[in-house]
């Protein structure tokens, strides 16, 4: 079946623009978002990911920058969530971005593809099989779309 | 939802109490000098072969409908990229199972896989007796099964005194346990089955064994196998029971 693009956005807006706005939806967005930042800065931060996200930890530098406890208040710079006027604004911005994208999620009941991307990698078993017998096949998901399962 | 012989993936389930009520149920049958066999199972095809209709089922049960679409898509539209050395990448469309990276993967094959052994317990009823335990609190538990994820380690009371009746109860339960789970794309291990023998009397588990060897069958009768990472023997039990 061939698939015009144009019709199926189409489609996709016609169906669900309609919702409008929810605040049962901006409600659940918010929840899921600061409970999957909660849960990532509590975990462990991988350093291997996929291409196609960035690692846990610049991740939550530039969505949740206060996640790493500091005995001062910064007012500046890097971590600086709370200073109007300066970088603060820029991280509350992808914040916002981000509920968005989670409040359209809720909405249309439909993820992006690349929460269902996994890389995966093949390591020897150890069991001196041949092929796939003797492999074992580990994958590698987005940190974010994985938590955001976990918590649903 | 969650039977008291599952011991992972859950709060408060973990390996060490899988091991633990197998000693103990061991020590109990001991004292109640009650023959046993006990089988340690694995499985070849687990994770990444559950049928789908299976996970849909389970997804349903655990999760609440609005949420169940998420979970149906990660079936169906789940990819995995794969970059061998020397070759170009590829992408693999899994027909059936879980991501074994993926979080609910775990939880939704256990429910599918419990729902399988459930089905071979009942199948198998009639075979051996059960050997349950009385809780203080008086609720009775199955004490003859321990499930850790895909392992499990079953303790049959035998009853049969004739080497030869007790094998041909084996061979059904087996071929039982092979039906049960067939359903949900699951298949057994059979290089990694271990049977160990406990019988009371003087050669009664030598004898099984020699009889089981000139029937032909490729089961491993020994006298200790490693079950979670540690050792089961029944000397061991003896002595920790003493």
């Amino acid at each position: 079946m061939e698939i015009v693009f144009e019709e199926e956005c189409a489609r996709m807006i016609a169906e669900h623009m309609p919702l409008g706005d929810d605040l049962n939806f901006s409600r659940l967005a918010k929840r899921d978002l600061r409970d999957t930042l909660y849960r990532m800065a509590a975990g462990a931060k991988r350093q291997a990911s996929p291409e196609w996200r960035c690692p846990s930890a610049v991740f939550l530098f530039s969505v949740y920058p206060s996640f790493c406890s500091i005995g001062y208040k910064v007012k500046s710079g890097l971590g600086a969530d709370s200073f109007v006027g300066g970088e603060g604004d820029r991280f509350l911005s992808c914040q916002n971005e981000l509920q968005l994208v989670l409040e359209h999620v809720h909405k249309a009941g439909l993820v992006p593809l690349v929460a269902n991307l996994s890389l995966g990698f093949l390591i020897d078993k150890g069991n001196g099989g041949n092929g796939l017998t003797g492999q074992r096949l580990l994958h590698l998901t987005c940190a974010f779309w994985r938590i955001f399962s976990v918590l649903l | 939802m969650w039977p008291c012989w599952f011991h992972a993936y859950l709060p408060g389930r973990r390996r060490e109490a899988a091991m633990l009520v197998q000693r103990v149920v061991q020590w109990f049958s001991d004292r109640a000098e009650l023959d046993t066999v006990n089988w340690l199972r694995h499985m070849k095809k687990a994770f990444a072969s559950t049928l789908r209709p299976l996970t849909e089922e389970t997804s349903d049960l655990l999760v609440e409908a609005s949420h169940a679409a998420f979970f149906e898509q990660r079936a169906v539209n789940a990819v995995v990229r794969l970059e061998p050395h020397g070759a170009d990448r590829f992408d693999v469309l899994p027909q059936s199972g879980n991501l074994i990276g993926a979080a609910e993967g775990q939880v939704f094959f256990s429910r599918s896989y419990l729902a399988g052994l459930e089905k071979w317990l009942v199948s198998s009823g009639c075979l051996f007796p059960p050997l349950e335990l009385l809780h203080p609190g008086g609720q009775r538990c199955l004490g003859d099964l321990v499930c850790f994820a895909d392992d499990t380690f079953m303790k049959r009371v035998v009853c049969a005194r004739a080497p030869g009746d007790l094998l041909l109860q084996m061979y059904e339960d087996d071929k039982l346990f092979e039906e049960a789970l067939a359903d949900g794309g699951w298949l057994q291990n059979r290089d990694k089955l271990d049977v160990v023998p406990c019988l009371k009397g003087s050669m009664r588990n030598k004898v099984l064994d020699a009889v089981a060897k000139e029937d032909g069958c490729k089961w491993k009768f020994v006298p200790h196998a490693r079950h979670l990472g540690g050792l089961f023997f029944l000397e061991l039990v003896q002595s920790q029971g003493a």
